[in-house]
């Protein structure tokens, strides 16, 4: 039960973590964008397509990290 | 001979009239360092790991748990602060026009900085390498001195700094020609014309 409270806390704190750093970067990166619709630019500007699923992976390989470290530490 | 321009694109600071030429980040040698720091604590939270493991007595359930978790949060921490870092690098971008120098600077909360400069006013434009470092990986830092005034600008980590040096240097000279057409339809146009040179 505790084990499962910890995960629990681990991943929302990874998802907070991950939504609030992705959310003010996109809010200041739009008008560096340099283009109409900030979704996609091209891959020498901001490819903001690229990078949300930097964001994304980066934080799904940190939550499978910490699950799999206290899983097996725990 | 100048490199065609980059497609023109708006951007916040940008005047109509103005044509872009060419924008940059700071050289990717920047982040090396926030790297080192991940790279250094990841270690850390290993062997952290291994030693928790090992020398924490089976009994101390708690104290073994709770060293586990610190360990986790100073893991999770770093990764944090090299997205931060990441991000704060995509943020800061030095935009080149046929006319001005923009310089822009956010970071996500804290910064949000907007400089420029008029090419026609700049006096000394001068770039300086130091270190095996930046002479292998070819960036430095730009020094941009205007005129009458005492200030300028200086964008470090410029990667490709030679290139770049000549190129903005061209750029002035076109730029310093128009003023002084500018300047010869109406004097009025120029403030400090008589300070530049014939």
């Amino acid at each position: 039960m505790q084990l499962i409270l910890i995960l629990a806390g681990i991943t929302l704190i990874v998802v907070l973590g991950e939504t609030v750093l992705w959310t003010l970067f996109r809010r200041q990166a739009a008008p560096l964008c340099f283009e109409a619709e900030a979704d996609m630019c091209s891959p020498r500007r901001l490819n903001m397509r690229a990078l949300g699923l930097f964001a994304l992976g980066h934080g799904g390989t940190l939550l499978v990290i910490s699950w799999v470290y206290l899983i097996l530490l725990w | 001979m100048i490199p065609p321009p980059q497609a023109d694109f708006d951007f916040p600071g940008k005047d109509r009239a103005e044509r872009v030429q060419f924008y940059f980040r700071h050289h990717w040698v920047k982040i090396v360092w926030p790297l080192t720091r991940l790279i250094f604590w990841t270690v850390v939270f290993l062997l952290g790991s291994v030693l928790v493991e090992n020398m924490v007595p089976a009994e101390s359930v708690l104290l073994r748990r709770a060293l586990l978790l610190i360990l986790l949060g100073f893991f999770l921490l770093s990764n944090f602060l090299i997205l931060l870092q990441t991000y704060k690098h995509l943020l800061w971008v030095t935009i080149v026009t046929d006319k001005k120098i923009h310089r822009i600077r956010k970071s996500l909360l804290l910064i949000n900085e907007h400089q420029s400069i008029d090419l026609w006013t700049l006096e000394d434009i001068s770039m300086d390498q130091r270190g095996i470092m930046q002479n292998i990986f070819g960036y430095g830092s730009l020094h941009m001195i205007m005129q009458a005034k005492d200030v300028g600008m200086t964008i470090r980590y410029t990667p490709g700094i030679v290139e770049k040096h000549r190129r903005i240097m061209i750029l002035r000279e076109k730029a310093r020609s128009q003023a002084m057409l500018r300047g010869q339809e109406d004097p009025q146009n120029i403030p400090s014309l008589a300070i530049l040179p014939a």
